[in-house]
């Protein structure tokens, strides 16, 4: 909370004091004996001190400190009024006076003169050890929250028995329990042993006692700091309950009987006497009261469950395993995600109810297996973002700019593979938007923006993606300046026409480097292209927008696991294929009228959009006729919509990714095998990749015509 | 502060307490109390229009509970539960009357 | 209802910085300039609270808290004295005189508050 004071109420009153103090300086030179006097003087320095650090003034409250511990003195007969402490005291008046007059706006206070007067005021102390200790200005004696460990709570018990007469000096006990109910969890445990009979008992005395077991972070000091005021008032006893040493593990928590004793409430032989069945017993026995047993069971509980709370928290904790084990646990898992289909499939050829009911509970726990040990190769991407910090203060550094790196969504999970293959895309990206991206601090000035560059670094989930991006609010990108730099070097012909979208789109191509100058920062034209292609290996996309003069925002599309991928199985002939699932649209019929009407141009109209296609058939020159109907498979590909022809679409498939041999890897166009149910194997198409192949080769068709 | 009245069978007395019920009016209170349990072999309390209480106020009234079992009278609180009352009951831990279970019976309806 | 506190002090800015801090946090205030002033305003007004300053002129802030404890209306209402390090025996004879507890002189608006929030709840 904060309270505006105005400081106005502090001077005026401080003048005033300093005129009289003069005056009362004046009268006791001529009477040094006279008490009064020097009472009246320490008053007007007691409180000018006072007053002056509560209103700001700590410089006069420090320096009049001083004056006033002297003057202390003089009032206890320790030191004796004589003229010296009379100047010296009048000439602190003047020093005071001049402070005030400086914090108003005036000369600044000769602080020389301030030192002179201090010396001189200490070397009139008998004992100038202590005054030379020049106490600082007092602080309020704060209950400090001392935190013994952050990570552990510990459990107090606290005796807290006050004195029958406590209520005399207007203390009210409750409220001391509230405060240490602020402190943490309590258990509050009431001890009325000492009341007596209601025509014994006196109104205006306090009869009870508590026991508190605090559950807390803070130390004890702090719980001690709740009772200052009643230090005199009550006895108070504060002890650590729970040191392991107490309590070993294996151990049952300590009975009953031994807390007893131990706490003092009980003797041995008492214990001894009644042993079993305890509590009952012994309040029976008038051996404790028992309320003392209710406290000691309370103390039982709380102990019990903070062990009991202390096992579910290690059985929590993490496993360290090989990251290959993990790999052979999802190779496994994709095995039985095969076999699991074929199950499937044989039951359904079979008929037999039996087990088709077996299948589906066979799939029902294949799809968790899978689902949990997918989870376990999650992790979360704020450790690779929290490196890139060091990389942008070091780098901005040595480039001159100053750039803060902001980081959102680092508690996003990814595959460890897809992690573990981000960190050198992300490195490029980021050096691309420290080098050519955010501008140095005079141009920023100069354009009105905050001289300080700005780089943030998001991840967030959309769907079965993962969405990262790299922002930052530089220059942004010119597409002018790419395309011209494009037909520089020849990479783009002169009367070519681009969108801003697909100028935006050159920076990845081989050989680009939009930077008029070349640092040893980032790029020397290879960068973009590099990091696209690591970023397609990853089945993800890569997407640029900017705006000129804002800034450029680069974002990573990428999927939340490679090992299993969520597919629509298609036939093509006897060919089996699989299209990424999540790019896929909708489905639509191809009929041969439709092929007429068209032309034999590879587009269809599909509710008024026209809509190319690629027939699968052909790319991969299956042989055989096509059937009356064909289908169309509508997907998104680079923002595009775009159309795959198959002969038959077989339905939702979900695949584990089998990586293709040597001799299959020059064909880029497939993202790799999977094996169906019934043994045989389909290809899963990598739609990027197929539809810019098959766009380069209608352009070099073209070209040779 | 205190109202005092006795049934036709001079069996049941009914004390209604208003108003601050703390350690300035507890000796004001015990005497007011202790007058009713002389007369009353059934006492029955109303707090309900309480407005002030502290530990003094529990303290009495336990004892008075204590009390009046030993005695076999029945001390019973009537009439609706200031939250005053409640919550310095709770703070206090006041919960079953300090110890013995049998004693709880006078703060039924004050605890939950 | 709002509680009452009286603030005895013979400085006019700790009156006052005592003053706001309380009505800002919702308490009616009295003010006192001395012991006599206070204790003529205690008899007067019924406080649920005290802050007394120690050092005053006519009567001080002891002689204050003694009187008062000697009232059947002051017996139990909590007061808080207003101290400086320097004077620990100060806030020993405080203490027996009946004080509830202390301010350490000079205080922040906050710490005047916690120690309200200690003693009157």
């Amino acid at each position: 909370m904060n309270v505006e004071i105005d400081t106005s109420a502090f001077t005026e009153e401080a003048y005033e004091l300093l005129s009289e103090l003069e005056d009362s300086l004046l009268e006791l030179e001529a009477s040094p004996q006279d008490q009064d006097l020097i009472g009246r003087v320490f008053r007007a320095m007691h409180t000018i001190k006072g007053s002056g650090a509560m209103f700001g003034f700590d410089a006069v409250a420090e320096f009049t400190h001083e004056v006033e511990t002297v003057f202390d003195m003089a009032r206890n007969g320790t030191i004796p009024v004589t003229k010296q402490l009379i100047d010296l005291t009048l000439a602190a008046r003047d020093q005071i006076r001049a402070m005030l007059d400086a914090a108003a706006g005036g000369e600044p206070a000769d602080q020389a003169n301030a030192n002179r007067i201090i010396a001189g005021l200490r070397s009139l102390s008998p004992n100038n050890k202590t005054a030379n200790a020049a106490a600082p200005v007092a602080t309020q004696e704060k209950p400090q929250a001392q935190a013994t460990s952050v990570d552990d709570p510990h459990i107090f018990r606290i005796r807290f028995l006050p004195h029958e007469d406590i209520f005399a000096s207007g203390t009210n006990p409750l409220l001391l329990l509230n405060e240490l109910r602020d402190l943490g969890e309590c258990r509050v445990v009431t001890i009325t042993d000492k009341l007596p009979d209601f025509f014994d008992l006196n109104p205006e005395t306090c009869y009870t006692g508590w026991e508190i077991f605090l559950t807390t972070h803070v130390g004890e000091n702090a719980i001690r700091d709740v009772f200052i005021f009643v230090e005199d008032a009550c006895d108070i006893n504060i002890r650590l309950l729970d040191r392991e040493d107490v309590i070993p593990d294996h151990e049952e928590t300590k009975k009953i009987g031994q807390i007893l004793v131990e706490r003092g409430d009980l003797s041995h032989k008492d214990l001894e006497k009644a042993l079993l069945p305890l509590g009952d017993r012994l309040v029976q026995a008038g051996a404790v009261s028992p309320d003392r047993v209710r406290a000691a069971l309370t103390e039982q509980q709380v102990i019990q469950e903070k062990t009991d709370k202390k096992k579910t928290a290690e059985a929590t904790t993490s496993v360290r395993v090989p990251s290959d084990k993990l790999d052979g646990l999802v190779d496994l898992v994709g095995e039985l995600v095969t076999m699991q289909a074929r199950l499937n499939q044989t039951a359904n050829t079979l008929g037999d109810h039996t087990l088709q009911l077996i299948a589906e509970e066979v799939e029902r726990l294949t799809a968790e297996l899978r689902d949990n040990t997918m989870s376990i190769r999650m992790l979360t991407i704020d450790t690779t973002f929290n490196k890139f910090k060091r990389l942008v203060r070091d780098l901005s550094t040595e480039l001159g700019k100053e750039i803060d790196l902001v980081t959102l969504g680092g508690e996003t999970e990814l595959d460890k593979t897809v992690i573990d293959q981000l960190n050198d895309p992300l490195v490029h990206i980021i050096r691309n938007s420290i080098d050519h991206g955010v501008e140095s601090p005079e141009v920023r000035k100069a354009s009105g923006k905050n001289p300080v560059g700005k780089i943030t670094l998001s991840a967030i989930h959309s769907g079965a993606s993962v969405l990262i991006r790299v922002a930052d609010d530089g220059a942004g990108l010119d597409p002018k300046k790419l395309i011209k730099k494009a037909v520089e070097k020849g990479i783009l012909s002169p009367d070519e026409e681009l969108s801003d979208k697909e100028a935006y789109q050159l920076i990845f191509g081989a050989g680009f480097s939009t930077a008029e100058k070349i640092t040893n920062v980032s790029g020397r034209g290879v960068g973009m292209d590099v990091v696209r292609r690591s970023i397609e290996s990853l089945r993800g996309s890569i997407d640029v927008s900017s705006t000129l003069g804002k800034g450029t925002t680069i974002t990573l599309k990428l999927p939340l696991t490679l090992a299993i991928i969520e597919g629509l199985l298609v036939m093509v002939e006897k060919e089996y294929f699989v299209l990424p699932l999540a790019a896929v649209e909708e489905c639509v019929e191809l009929s041969r009228e439709d092929v007429t009407k068209t032309h034999g141009r590879h587009v269809i109209n599909v509710r008024g959009d026209i809509i190319p296609y690629i027939r699968i058939r052909d790319r991969f020159l299956v042989e055989g006729n096509p059937p009356d109907i064909e289908q169309i498979v509508i997907s998104e590909v680079d923002e595009k919509r775009i159309g795959f022809v198959v002969d038959k679409v077989v339905g939702q498939h979900q695949t584990v990714i089998k990586t293709l041999g040597k001799n299959f890897q020059h064909s880029e166009e497939f993202s790799g095998a999977t094996i169906l149910g019934n043994g045989g194997v389909a290809l899963i198409l990598d739609l990027t990749k197929m539809v810019r192949y098959v766009e380069e080769d209608e352009n070099t068709e073209l070209d040779s015509q | 502060m205190f109202h005092f009245t006795m049934d036709a069978a001079k069996t049941t007395g009914q004390l209604s307490l208003t108003g601050d019920m703390t350690i300035r009016n507890a000796t004001d209170f015990k005497e007011a109390l202790s007058n009713a349990m002389d007369q009353s072999q059934q006492l029955e309390l109303n707090l309900s229009e309480v407005e002030r209480v502290d530990l003094t106020t529990l303290q009495i009234l336990c004892a008075a509970n204590r009390t009046c079992l030993r005695q076999n009278k029945k001390l019973t609180i009537v009439g609706s539960i200031p939250n005053i009352l409640r919550e310095t009951v709770q703070q206090a831990g006041f919960t079953d009357c300090g110890s013995d279970k049998e004693t709880s019976g006078l703060w039924m309806g004050v605890t939950n | 209802m709002a509680k009452t506190i009286m603030t005895v002090d013979d400085s006019s800015s700790v009156r006052q910085m005592v003053g706001m801090t309380l009505k800002g946090a919702g308490f009616t205030v009295v003010e006192a300039v001395d012991g006599v002033d206070g204790l003529a305003k205690a008899k007067a007004n019924t406080l649920d609270m005290i802050i007394t300053d120690l050092n005053m002129p006519n009567m001080d802030g002891i002689a204050l808290i003694t009187a008062l404890r000697t009232l059947p209306n002051y017996k139990f209402v909590p007061i808080v004295m207003l101290t400086t390090e320097s004077q620990a025996t100060r806030k020993q004879e405080g203490k027996a005189a009946g004080a509830t507890g202390w301010i350490v002189k000079p205080f922040k608006p906050e710490q005047l508050l916690e120690v309200i929030k200690k003693v009157l709840g």
